[in-house]
């Protein structure tokens, strides 16, 4: 399934992340990000692409802290 | 064996929280946030747990609940991260060592100034105490809830709600009273509160928390692998990794998540099972010439400290370790406690229950104690 990544500031938004989308009946799941895609060592909540819009605006409301990174999977 | 010396650390510990402990460290041995595999990502997924559990405990968000090591480790790292250059703070003069030793180390280097504000005989009057201790350049406010000598409660909220109305930060010590009194940080005029999690949570010792109702700028005092933005050379502000440098106590954590649904299930039936000990200790100590009860306050958490009318203190900890009751002697590292309650010289012996003790252990040391 085509998947985007949200990146969020640490794991624990990621998580928080997932547990938010989940709550709104969005799969989303917690996830390492490419390093390739980073400065470095960073975390991202998966969501379904099709959902990604509706993800990015719950996590924004719900006090996630997102990067603004974001980049699809395959 | 009689354990009576929860103030300390409680004993024992619920089933659930031996378990957690044990399946962690033999399941699932990898290291929370930093790699992306499975079982990493569950380790991470232990650590949320717990953060979500605190923070649903003391109402507040995930992400502001930073693990430590103890509450000594959350004072530290609130107090150095907090204060700049030219602040004062007020504490009260029951706080603990670990209070006024880094605000002495901050004094003697010269950043910070404070005030001792003295607890009166009444809440108004020790609210009063702190009101007029204020200065203007007051950044902080810090405050033991619970005294660890003599187990009086503080009237936090009324200190808090003039902090508030005056802009000055305000921080609570939980060591006694984290696992028994409610805590509701979204609401209460509290900015943060170090815990322990090896005391009334009754999670296993080498963890605690420093709590905030929400973010606030502080610097950390470790730096280091945060699991995040590796490549950078400046440490992360992000809340709750950039102030936890290093690798987590796991297993420890795992223990203390099922420490805080343990007592959130019964925090009413444990606060009232040990005010009913505390109760009745007092109650037949009051009938053995020769001790006196420090500080007796109708507010307080199970902690009760006895001081011989001849005795070190010491000797009578001595005493009922014989008979294997293990309580404290000394001076419970709280000289400013100690001082205030006139104490240096005998110090008081401390008896604190925990949710497992019965009648019978309170009987059993007031027999041993009639004996002395």
């Amino acid at each position: 399934m085509r998947t985007k990544c949200i990146g969020v500031r640490s794991v624990t938004y990621a998580q928080k992340a997932q547990d938010v989308l989940k709550r709104y009946g969005i799969k989303a799941g917690a996830t390492k990000r490419s390093s390739e895609t980073t400065a470095g060592c960073g975390w991202c909540v998966k969501v379904p692409y099709a959902q990604f819009e509706t993800a990015y605006t719950l996590l924004k409301n719900n006090g996630v802290k997102v990067t603004g990174e974001i980049y699809d999977i395959s | 064996m009689i354990y009576l010396d929860n103030a300390a650390s409680s004993h024992p510990k619920p089933a659930s929280v031996l378990r957690a402990v044990a399946e962690q460290l033999s399941k699932n041995g990898a290291n929370p946030g930093r790699s992306g595999h499975r079982m990493a990502m569950d380790a991470s997924q232990t650590i949320y747990s717990a953060r979500k559990a605190l923070a649903n405990s003391f109402g507040t968000e995930a992400e502001t609940v930073i693990f430590t090591m103890n509450t000594t480790d959350a004072i530290n790292r609130a107090l150095k991260g907090i204060l700049n250059p030219g602040d004062h703070v007020v504490i009260s003069d029951l706080e603990h060592n670990s209070v006024i030793r880094p605000l002495i180390a901050l004094r003697n280097r010269g950043i910070v100034t404070f005030d001792v504000a003295t607890t009166g005989e009444s809440d108004e009057e020790t609210v009063a105490n702190f009101r007029s201790a204020l200065r203007p350049n007051t950044r902080l406010v810090f405050c033991t809830h619970a005294s660890n000598v003599t187990g009086r409660i503080l009237p936090i909220r009324e200190i808090g709600k003039i902090c508030r109305n005056r802009g000055i930060l305000f921080g609570v010590d939980g060591a006694q009273t984290a696992g028994t009194e409610t805590y509701f940080l979204r609401e209460d005029p509290i900015d943060f509160i170090c815990i322990p999690g090896h005391k009334g949570l009754l999670g296993p010792q080498g963890t605690g928390a420093l709590i905030l109702s929400k973010p606030l700028d502080i610097t950390p005092l470790l730096e280091g692998g945060t699991g995040s933005d590796s490549l950078s050379e400046i440490q992360p502000n992000t809340y709750p990794e950039g102030y936890e440098s290093g690798t987590l106590n796991t297993p420890g954590i795992a223990g203390l998540r099922e420490g805080v649904l343990f007592t959130d299930r019964r925090r009413e039936a444990i606060r009232t099972h040990e005010a009913m000990l505390r109760n009745l200790f007092i109650e037949e100590m009051k009938k053995i010439p020769g001790f006196k009860i420090l500080g007796n306050s109708e507010d307080s958490v199970a902690t009760v400290s006895l001081v011989h009318e001849r005795d070190h203190s010491e000797k009578i900890a001595h005493w009922l370790n014989r008979f294997g009751i293990c309580t404290r002697g000394g001076y419970h590292c709280s000289a400013l406690a100690h001082q205030t309650m006139q104490t240096i010289g005998s110090g008081s012996v401390r008896i604190s229950f925990g949710y497992k003790n019965t009648e019978k252990d309170a009987y059993e040391c007031v027999k041993i104690l009639k004996k002395y």
